[in-house]
């Protein structure tokens, strides 16, 4: 087909539309913005197309895992200590690409734009693949990896552990509402924003580490995501376009930015940071190119003539940026019995590596890590838990414990609305809440679930226990001449308590003033 | 479970051994896709938490992420369903491609050796560019409402199912354009705008294009599955696309045409047996649910198959613009009817009804 055909064809599959005649059209989704009938086209393919350029993708990926990869064992020969938070982080971005998937299901249904359909349909099929290459790498990994478990049971527990349990609010938000809400979600902040942090810059981090598995999948999905980057452009100047959807785009856009950095900020930047061996770049330096220079620099900067301003977060959230992630890993070690991971205590060169990168990074957590390496020997019993005098409650909105910007200086605030009491870990989730409280009369926190467990309860109902029937999967160290089991956490006698329980509440929720629209 | 890699050796597993094969040995099929769909009232929270249903973020009309009422079925468990295809992304795309790509050559090869050019101006101007290009709307619509539905859908393997069957419809839809795009370069009887004229105004496609508005109102994610595989596919789409064009294609001269239907009836089979597959787990007598599932099916099926018999029932005038002809209007119906009825039979479903 020459180039006069295919832009024929082209033309022509975009006019598959009519006007309903025999029955009034349903709407199955809340939409609160008028989109044009006619756009500029994100995604210029076809069904032929695009099958042979994801069949040649799916060859490579696929070919080169399960053939010199595997026969080298270069999944055993990586770095354990990065190996070892792939156990929590690709459950996670694997509940991403599901959740993304669902968003477009919902987009094409509810847009009427033929060009930005064609762009959702291509997606759509793409987060499938993605579903599945992530799932693949954790399989892959439960099959080569020195330490499988964990890997083998990542799907099982995700829903369950502290941290990654936090995923579900942003990215749950890609399908839960208006379908353009979902895609400012996904497409124009998560993706945009964050998948190269995630897919290009993290990767780099990987092969550094000696783990080639997992740069082979994401850079094959992160071919992928310039094209939603381009669904996500497309949408948003087309919906920008329409000056009667400006306020309601402006909330949304605040609310999405809010929610995806809550999570994918301490989320990216406790895996980037703490997990390296052979270290190179810091979470804040990717930040700042990626999501400071480009997104908000340049990308966002463009919409500004439709009206669109940077989210009113952004300033709120920049304060957190050098420190968020650092609070999350410490509540991750202190807490290491209830996750599904083993993790590796910081040594002084990662102590100068923090310094140089952070300066002032030891005063505020050098005396934990020391404390943490010294606690690993399960003959002690000492979970560094104990160090902390008060431990932070869990945030209503985010999820995430209530530890920013630094956990001696938290934004935390304790509220009561809707016969409850609730934690907001800043006046961004607090804000959310009160925008709209009944989209969390079903939210619970990990605290509320496990209160009153013990460690052993919860090792044991939350498949926390090896194949051995004794041991542990979660380790304060990497070293299996000292293995914590059963036993010994039993010796501990740490109960799960939720500190919200004892926290006085001040007031109901407030939002944030000025309000420009509810 | 209280121990997720157990093999009763002590040895570690390997493999995701939460998951449930549905035969002896996980698949990397249901290794990929089960469980990936969270279910805050099973594996999530260990059979529901102490809080039962968890949701982080409600829909904005305070509704749950996933709804038990999306669907008027009731299971116990849907993530238990399994594509008997068996597929996940990568061998779906791969199987695509294959199929893409014998199209490609095969229109590619009818174009050079001046097949294309010989095709009867009638066949080529009232069969293909008005009446399949007509059908591709039907096509259309299907791929739109099917999106919604792997959306709403209650369960990871029943999701990517359908998501895999809305793609499909989007390639029917695309291979009539793209092939009639290719003929215009060799065969002046093309009249891509016909079939979009016919759509609208034509009386004998409206029944279809009502059955197309139907569709695309279908909230039901199960019904919708359901009435498309086992009514819509064996009444229209056999009637218009297999018997209309196919089997008159090679009396026609027309291999591409018939090759490139060929490529849906594979998918329309793999279609019926994924829905075959869901409707014997929801009539399983094991689960409590049966009755008043085979009920909801029941009726769904009759009126389904009621609104596609009088689609494929329009389409006589259509059969009798063939010029030459080897499979008439009548034949179409008769097999029609026998495929449909024993795809009903097959699951004990009653045809009475329309059909």
């Amino acid at each position: 087909m020459d180039s006069g055909d295919f832009v024929k064809a082209h033309d022509r599959v975009k006019d598959f539309d009519w006007t309903f005649h025999y029955e009034p059209p349903t709407r199955r989704y809340p939409m609160h913005y008028q989109v044009p009938k006619k756009t500029s086209d994100p995604f210029r393919h076809l069904v032929r197309d695009y099958v042979k350029m994801e069949r040649d993708k799916d060859d490579r990926q696929y070919g080169a895992m399960s053939d010199v990869m595997a026969r080298a064992k270069m999944p055993a020969k990586a770095s354990e200590r990065w190996t070892e938070v792939l156990k929590m982080a690709v459950p996670v971005t694997t509940y991403a690409e599901y959740a993304a998937m669902k968003c477009t299901g919902q987009l094409v249904d509810a847009v009427d734009n033929a060009e930005l359909r064609q762009g959702y349909l291509a997606q759509m099929m793409d987060e499938v693949r993605h579903t599945n290459q992530e799932a693949h790498l954790l399989r892959y990994l439960a099959k080569h990896a020195r330490d499988p478990e964990g890997f083998d049971r990542g799907f099982l527990v995700r829903g369950q552990n502290m941290i990654t349990r936090a995923a579900r609010p942003a990215l749950d938000a890609f399908f839960v509402s208006d379908p353009i809400e979902g895609a400012i979600n996904l497409q124009v902040v998560a993706e945009t924003a964050y998948t190269n942090p995630i897919f290009v810059t993290l990767t780099e981090v990987a092969a550094a580490n000696g783990d080639e598995a997992t740069p082979t999948t994401f850079l094959s999905v992160q071919s992928d995501e310039a094209r939603h980057m381009a669904n996500g452009y497309a949408t948003l100047a087309a919906i920008a376009s329409v000056p009667d959807n400006l306020p309601r785009l402006q909330r949304d856009f605040d609310a999405a930015f809010w929610r995806q950095h809550s999570f994918l900020d301490s989320f990216i930047g406790s895996v980037y940071d703490y997990f390296q061996e052979n270290r190179g770049g810091s979470y804040l330096e990717a930040w700042n190119e990626w999501i400071g220079h480009d997104w908000a620099g340049s990308y966002i900067q463009r919409l500004e003539p439709f009206g669109l301003k940077l989210p009113r977060g952004w300033e709120e959230a920049k304060a957190r940026i050098p420190w968020g992630h650092h609070n999350i890993v410490m509540m991750l070690a202190a807490t290491w019995p209830v996750h599904f991971m083993r993790i590796d205590p910081l040594t002084p060169r990662d102590f100068e590596w923090f310094e140089k990168k952070y300066p002032g990074w030891y005063a505020l957590y050098g005396k934990f890590w020391e404390a943490y390496a010294q606690m690993g020997d399960p003959k002690d019993g000492q979970v560094p838990l104990t160090l902390f005098p008060q431990i932070p409650p869990i945030c209503r909105v985010c999820q995430m414990p209530c530890v920013f910007p630094r956990y001696d200086q938290p934004t935390v605030r304790i509220r009561e609305a809707d016969g409850r009491k609730h934690a907001f870990c800043s006046q961004g989730c607090e804000h959310l809440y009160a925008l709209e409280p009944h989209r969390y009369a079903s939210a619970y926190t990990w605290f509320e679930h496990y209160d009153g467990y013990d460690l052993e309860r919860y090792a044991r109902e939350c498949h926390l226990i090896r194949a051995d029937g004794k041991t542990l999967v979660p380790q304060p160290s990497l070293r299996w001449d000292k293995m914590w089991t059963l036993d010994d956490i039993r010796r501990t006698k740490i109960e799960i308590q939720d500190p919200l329980k004892n926290l006085p509440a001040d007031g109901a929720p407030r939002l944030m003033q000025p309000v420009t629209l509810q | 479970m209280s121990n997720a890699s157990a093999t009763g050796t002590g040895k570690p597993a390997r493999d995701f051994t939460f998951i449930q094969p549905a035969a002896r040995r996980l698949t990397e099929y249901e290794a990929l896709t089960v469980h990936q769909q969270p279910d805050p009232l099973g594996y999530d929270l260990a059979g529901g938490g102490r809080h039962g249903a968890e949701a982080f973020l409600l829909r904005s009309d305070g509704s749950m992420p996933w709804k038990v009422d999306s669907t008027r079925l009731r299971h116990p468990d849907w993530y238990r369903y399994r594509d008997p295809a068996q597929h996940w992304q990568r061998t779906y795309v791969r199987h695509q491609e294959q199929q893409e790509s014998a199209i490609e050559r095969a229109t590619e090869d009818a174009g050079h050796n001046g097949t294309l050019a010989a095709l009867d101006a009638a066949w080529v101007r009232d069969i293909l560019s008005t009446h399949w290009r007509a059908c591709s709307h039907l096509e259309y619509a299907i791929f739109r409402a099917l999106c919604p539905a792997q959306r709403e859908a209650l369960g990871d393997t029943i999701s990517t199912m359908l998501c895999f069957q809305s793609f499909d419809h989007l390639r029917h839809a695309q291979d009539v354009v793209v092939y009639l795009v290719e003929l215009e370069r060799h065969n002046d009887a093309v009249d891509d705008a016909a079939g979009k004229r016919a759509w609208m105004e034509d009386p004998v496609y409206q029944p279809m294009r009502r059955l197309a508005e139907r569709i695309l109102n279908t909230g039901d994610w199960a019904e919708l599955m359901i009435g498309l595989n086992l009514a819509v596919a064996p009444l229209v789409q056999q009637v218009s696309i297999s018997s209309l064009v196919r089997a008159n294609a090679g009396a026609n001269g027309d291999d591409v045409a018939a090759q490139i239907v060929t490529t849906t009836e594979r998918d329309r089979r793999r279609n019926l047996a994924a829905t075959e597959a869901f409707v014997r787990m929801v009539l399983d007598p094991a689960i409590a649910e049966a009755v008043a599932n085979r009920a909801v099916i029941q009726e769904w099926h009759a009126r389904w198959s009621g609104w596609a018999a009088q689609a494929a029932e329009a389409l006589r005038p259509a059969f009798a613009k063939l010029s030459i002809k080897a499979v008439g209007f009548d034949d179409a119906i008769t097999r029609s009817r026998t495929e449909h009825a024993a795809i009903a039979k097959g699951l004990g479903l009653s045809t009475g009804g329309g059909a």
